[in-house]
């Protein structure tokens, strides 16, 4: 992370102070400094100390490894803790700020005797901002940043609450992260992110979070106000494509608080990706390539709303591989983009899956000691193809699932069903789908809207 | 549309959160790279320089602050580099010219050689800005100044959202597949939104077609200008692309609302497209939807509301001959208002028009 600030303001104070005058000492010699440059975080926590470089360059911008002179420091923000009066080593120097005051600041350093001879950086100064990166995270995709993002989520815990914001940079974790009430952790660019060519691995194109624990859920959202926006999450240990069965990991994110939300983000290669057990929460803009379950909903007892989600075949486009590998002939057996359980009134739109086992899955939960065990709620906008089973369901709560314009598409010649009611639940199923349209009638092998043996299946407006 | 904005305000209400989502813009700003946003002075090099040092960086937001930036020339967004405003748009700009007063970070127009902007990374994006051509005509002329695309995207995983665009003449062009637009004001004369050569699943919600080159100096509906977009404006033209996905799309005065056709591009597999729509409000044109083509199995569009433009409409939905393919749309719980000259939905001479037509 320090490094690609260096860079990025290395260029830019080049491009401001480029046209400084300067040269060569008449009769040769080792070049004279005539600007510094300042490199260093485009951000800063309010309150929080980051570090900087102070690099002495010649007229054509080299490094002038020969001045000697004495650097001081100023800022625009009166309140700034700056370092004391300091010579560079060789040219360079490292060293440490804290702003306090939040808004657009600068530090600039001086040499002590000539005035001319300076440059500066610019740096925003956010209130309730926290820097992985002022923790000590890398983001170079090897060392292990679990210790690290953790801390910068205990100091926005103290604080009261505030963002915890990842770079564009792989962030290697071996452990697990615990996201308290008032935290939300966060990418500084707009997520979802669709990866197509790109490996997370090897290249930064979001804030990645390398995801490699296998004890627990990755992410813990604990508390209300607590969310995850605008990251990618991949797993640099899962199996290639080739393979015919995943890696099982836990679930990326288990969401165990009311009033949380998950937004923006992309995971490609999970084993089961958000796993919600609570109500009152808002998952949207998700691109979801899990193997196995892309959201599971259970033990909420109060509203959940699903918007905009995309379940696709995210590890295929890594390396722009033809579809179907291996490992999307297991996912055609075995995934599911949408399992819910106990749920009293989801909210479902723009649900979008391509190549699964099932797109969703509505049944009882195997949590026999809640009252009900199943669920109820409304969807539109839900288009589902390359499935063997569209919408199964075996159980519901009153007044069971309604959905509107619903698109369901078999896969190939394995589809079985677009919409199935099965027997067996704790209480009898009632599906409605007002606007349907189906495509493969003659691959469902069970018949699109097969016949219910229990419970209700009403149909409304088949389009042909 | 009141009562969605109540059902948008109760969903908020409803959504419990403690903390309020952040702006997701945290980067350099351009102004760190000399951009003025000053109206006047030409930042096309400072910006360039900002966009170049983000993408050494390994990408990253470049932060345009709510200022007018002066801009000659064009822009390529390289990979995980995403162009951001300060703070959240779209922007509606009623009675309030964006060449001469900042209310959005506003980028002003001029260049008339390429596309304004090339998202040509994957990852790359455009966040809450709003665009603005200060050298087109005013709306008393009879016809606009051509202007090539505003956004032109020619990499998949590209994002464009929550922008807005007031006097274009053309602005999005996407040009490949996996890639998401939403939550844009368009202003744009001849094409709001074109899709070619999309192997791959596209996805457009909440964008909204609209008359932005009125309401900057509150002036009455129509104008001249009006009258132009009324005979050649369309909202979207969509060739071939594997699978559309359109949510909540609205457009008001022109003269198609959704044009599905084949590509001048004959050298692709296929030169047409499908896909599913919803929530789709097509009001005041000539035609709303008009096919030519489409791959199996066609579009199908459910709530669908389409209103003629007064004396001027021709069809609500026409099904035209002469395509690549057999052109098949279904509209689900359609309903249309106006005089149609050829009918509201006229028999199509071959292929398959389906309406489940609501009371």
């Amino acid at each position: 992370m320090r490094r690609f600030s260096q860079l990025l303001f290395m260029a830019s104070s080049l491009s401001i102070f480029g046209a400084c005058a300067g040269g060569t000492p008449p009769g040769g010699g080792p070049p004279l400094a005539s600007q510094f440059s300042v490199s260093g975080p485009t951000s800063s926590g309010a309150g929080l100390a980051f570090t900087f470089t102070v690099t002495a360059l010649d007229a054509a911008n080299n490094l002038a490894t020969n001045y000697a002179g004495m650097v001081q420091f100023t800022s625009s923000d009166p309140a700034a803790k700056l370092p004391p009066a300091s010579k560079l080593v060789n040219g360079t120097g490292m060293f440490s700020a804290t702003l306090t005051s939040a808004g657009f600041q600068t530090i600039t350093a001086t040499d002590a005797f000539s005035p001319s001879l300076m440059g500066s950086l610019s740096v925003t100064a956010v209130a309730g901002e926290f820097p992985v990166s002022s923790f000590g995270a890398k983001g170079d995709g090897q060392t292990d940043d679990t210790a690290a993002i953790q801390s910068a989520i205990n100091a926005a815990r103290a604080a009261g609450g505030g963002s915890v914001v990842l770079g564009v940079a792989r962030y290697f974790t071996t452990g697990i992260l615990v996201v308290p009430a008032g935290v939300v952790l966060c990418g500084p660019t707009e997520g979802p992110f669709d990866v197509q060519g790109i490996d997370p691995t090897a290249t930064a194109v979001a804030a990645t979070l390398l995801v490699t624990s296998t004890s627990g859920p990755f992410l813990t959202l604990e508390g209300v106000g607590a969310g995850v926006t605008d990251l990618l999450f991949h797993y640099p240990n899962q199996v290639t494509t080739s393979t015919s069965a995943p890696n099982v990991y836990p679930y990326t994110i288990l969401v165990t608080g009311p009033g949380t939300k998950v937004a923006r983000d992309t995971v490609t290669n999970a084993y089961n990706f958000l796993d919600i057990e609570s109500g009152r929460v808002l998952a949207e803009d998700l691109f979801i390539g899990a193997f196995d379950t892309g959201i599971n909903i259970d033990h909420a007892s109060d509203h959940v709303t699903l918007r905009h989600l995309v379940h696709s075949v995210f590890w295929d486009i890594i390396g722009n591989q033809p579809f179907p590998q291996p490992i999307d002939t297991w996912v055609l057996s075995n995934g599911t983009a949408l399992v819910v359980r106990r749920m009293d009134s989801l909210e479902v739109s723009d649900f979008f899956v391509f190549e699964r086992f099932s797109g969703m899955l509505l049944t009882d939960s195997s949590d026999a000691s809640q009252n009900p065990t199943c669920g109820y709620g409304t969807g539109s906008d839900i288009d589902i193809e390359g499935v063997q089973y569209g919408i199964v369901i075996t159980a519901s709560n009153t007044p069971g699932y309604k959905f509107t314009n619903v698109y369901l598409e078999s896969q190939g010649d394995s589809g079985v069903a677009a919409v199935q009611v099965r027997a067996g639940g704790s209480l009898p199923p009632k599906i409605e789908v007002n606007g349907v349209s189906q495509s493969g009638p003659e691959t469902w092998a069970d018949g699109a809207f097969p016949p219910p043996p229990v419970g209700e299946l009403v149909v409304v407006y088949p389009l042909p | 549309m009141k009562i969605t904005f109540i059902v948008v305000l109760f969903w908020i209400l409803c959504a419990g959160s403690g903390t309020e989502a952040r702006a997701v813009c945290v980067g350099a700003s351009v102004n760190s790279f000399g951009a003025k946003g000053d109206g006047r002075t030409d930042d096309t090099a400072a910006i360039q320089s900002a966009i170049k040092a983000a993408s050494s960086a390994g990408g990253g937001s470049v932060v345009f602050g709510v200022a007018r930036y002066y801009t000659t020339g064009t822009f390529i967004v390289p990979q995980g580099v995403v162009l951001c405003g300060a703070i959240e748009g779209p922007f509606d700009v009623v009675g309030i010219n964006p060449a001469v007063t900042s209310v959005a970070p506003t980028l002003l127009i001029t260049n008339t050689s390429k596309p304004f902007l090339t998202l040509q990374g994957v990852s790359s994006g455009v966040t809450d800005l709003l665009f603005h051509y200060p050298g087109q005509v005013p709306t008393s002329a009879s016809a606009p100044t051509v202007y090539p695309y505003t956004i032109l995207v020619t990499a998949p995983g590209t994002k464009v959202t929550r922008s807005t665009v007031t006097n274009a003449y053309n602005f999005l062009d996407i040009e490949v597949g996996r890639t998401m637009a939403q939550d844009l004001f368009i202003g744009a004369f001849n094409t709001g939104v074109h899709i070619d050569h999309t192997f791959d699943r596209v996805t457009l919600r909440n964008l909204f077609n609209q008359v932005f080159w009125d309401v900057v100096g509150n002036q009455p509906y129509p104008q001249p200008i009006d009258t132009w977009a009324l005979n050649h404006g369309t909202g979207l033209v969509v060739d071939h692309v594997d699978s559309l996905e359109v949510h909540d799309f609205f457009v008001f005065s022109r003269f198609t609302g959704i044009l599905l056709t084949d590509s001048t591009d004959t050298s692709q597999a296929a030169t047409c497209g499908y896909g599913a729509g919803s929530d789709i409000d097509l009001d005041t044109v000539q035609y709303g939807i008009v096919v030519t083509a489409t791959n199996t199995p066609g579009f199908k569009f459910t709530n669908v509301d389409i209103g003629a433009a007064p004396g001027l409409g021709q069809a609500a939905v026409q099904v035209k001959t002469g395509g690549s393919m057999l052109a098949k749309i279904e509209i689900n719980g359609g309903s249309q208002r106006g005089v149609w000259a050829l009918g509201a939905y006229p028999p199509p001479a071959t292929d398959t028009i389906v309406v489940n037509i609501l009371p």
